[in-house]
């Protein structure tokens, strides 16, 4: 027997049209979706589902069948089917797509449809916050064997923002603001250098830059004024300092963990999709998208403002959904040239999506040619708003908070 | 508190810096420069000329400027005012951390 029909039957047979809807009924039926129209329809009416005796009359070719099992039974085994047959589907048109268009146009389907697949099979969890108060009785006598003043998440190696704001922690959606070419992208590399070195492993998706020139900032950081090279040495490939690299190189990196890192070079689109296949391939501590703007929308955005909104909720649902921190970086631009200190959410032209979705905003300025960070929270979800100074040198990679403006 | 006079010689002043073209325009200046002068506060007015000489091309009269104050004084008294709060903000940030307020 079908599993529509299963399911069917037992919806009013229970008359729980309630529990139906929350499990997700509506992405279920394909053959028998007049009848759950017929049903949802005489609800909307009357408030109650129809008799059996009301739905013979309109659909007499529907059959009915004892349901011994509770609604959840039902509910559960048409899930299953359901997405097996759509999984089935997509796997046949893939393989169509893969004969007529070629392995990419493939993948590409392959992406979008099971991302969307997957989204209609991860319910949005439901919580009686009351009835589960011993979970989080629970999750606080963990936390606290830790130590209450002990860092939570992931350092950040800011000391302000460890201690106020806990480190990065799963779920987090962090977004790093700033007019263009003031260093955003070397505090989000700082970020994910910090990490590392606490021994997690960053995915850092950069558009912006190459392998080699992601490299040689890296090492950079992570030389952090050491003495053994600068950028520019790197840069311009100074002989004089290959052997030092090599030994430094050797004793940083030599059995230590991964630092992903996707480049932009060869990607033929860079959507959310992309994003969450590389978190599935990698499973990565944190993630770093560098940069917002340079980020395509699967949704079809019809412009620029309306693209950055829905980039921002995805990556946001994508960080709650994989437990894992986000920080995006995003550039802000004026028509008359910017201002001299840091940006005001509000000068960020999505800046009410960017309201509700990020944990953090961290609004980041750079005099010209100054080596002094002026950063500023403009949203903090769990903490009083801060502001701190970054004296760094980036040529050497060495850094130091600093308290005088 | 600001003088007419002083007004001129600030804007003459912040021209020849960014070596753009100041128009003398008595004596219909003078009398301008002082209504500015009497009118808006001083170290922001200051600031607004060197704003308003860096952001245009000129040449320059003072009768524009006047002509385009309010928007660009309150401009600059905004940026003014937001990096005050930034101060403001690492310092408090800064006697916070030192007390382990955190």
């Amino acid at each position: 027997m079908n599993y529509e029909v299963r399911l069917l039957n037992s919806i009013i047979d229970t008359k729980d049209f309630t529990s139906a809807v929350n499990g997700g009924v509506e992405n279920m039926f394909i053959e028998y979706r007049d009848v759950w129209n017929f049903v949802v329809s005489h609800y909307d009416q009357h408030k109650k589902i129809p008799s059996k005796e009301t739905v013979k009359q309109h659909h007499p070719e529907f059959e009915f069948f004892a349901t011994p099992e509770p609604l959840s039974y039902y509910l559960d085994e048409a899930k299953k089917e359901s997405l097996s047959y759509q999984t089935r589907v997509i796997v046949s048109k893939a393989n169509s797509i893969l004969n007529d268009s070629g392995p990419k146009e493939s993948l590409s389907y392959l992406m979008e449809s099971t991302s969307k697949l997957y989204k209609y099979a991860s319910n949005l969890k439901d919580t009686d916050l009351a009835g589960e108060w011993r979970d989080r009785f629970e999750d606080l006598k963990q936390r606290s064997i830790k130590g209450a003043g002990e860092l939570q998440g992931i350092p950040s190696g800011i000391g302000v923002i460890d201690k106020s704001f806990g480190g990065w922690q799963p779920g987090d959606f962090i977004v790093l603001l700033g007019w263009t070419g003031v260093g955003k992208s070397f505090i989000a590399r700082l970020f994910a250098v910090n990490a590392w070195k606490a021994g997690y492993r960053p995915l850092i998706i950069s558009l912006e830059m190459n392998k080699q020139q992601e490299g040689q900032r890296l090492d950079t950081l992570l030389n952090n004024g050491e003495g053994h090279f600068t950028n520019t040495d790197l840069v311009r490939a100074n002989p004089n300092v290959v052997d030092g690299y090599e030994k430094w190189a050797e004793e940083t990196f030599a059995g230590k963990h991964a630092i992903h890192l996707v480049t932009s070079e060869g990607l033929e689109t860079a959507d959310q999709n992309m994003v969450q296949a590389k978190i599935d391939q990698y499973q990565p501590d944190i993630v770093i998208l560098d940069y917002h703007g340079l980020f395509d929308d699967s949704s079809g955005a019809k412009n620029e403002t309306e693209k950055a909104k829905n980039l921002s909720k995805a990556f946001k649902r994508m960080a709650v959904k994989n437990g894992v921190p986000i920080i995006d970086v995003a550039a802000v631009t004026m028509n008359d040239g910017h201002s001299e200190r840091p940006p005001e959410l509000e000068e960020v032209a999505w800046s009410k999506q960017l309201a509700y979705d990020a944990d953090l905003v961290l609004a980041i300025h750079r005099d010209y040619n100054s080596d002094l960070f002026q950063v500023v929270s403009r949203k903090v979800r769990r903490s009083t708003h801060f502001g701190f100074l970054l004296r760094w040198n980036l040529d050497t990679g060495k850094w130091a908070e600093e308290w005088d403006l | 508190m600001l003088t007419g006079k002083e007004l001129i010689e600030i804007f003459k002043e912040s021209c020849e810096k960014s070596h753009k073209l100041f128009i003398p325009d008595s004596p219909r200046q003078e009398s301008v420069a002082d209504a500015l002068a009497k009118h808006y506060d001083s170290e922001i007015l200051e600031k607004a000329v060197n704003y308003y000489i860096k952001k245009n091309h000129g040449p320059f009269l003072i009768f524009d400027f006047a002509i385009e104050s309010r928007t660009v004084f309150d401009k600059v008294k905004f940026e003014e005012e937001a990096k005050n709060r930034f101060r403001n903000l690492v310092k408090e940030t800064h006697d916070r951390l030192a007390s382990d307020e955190l």
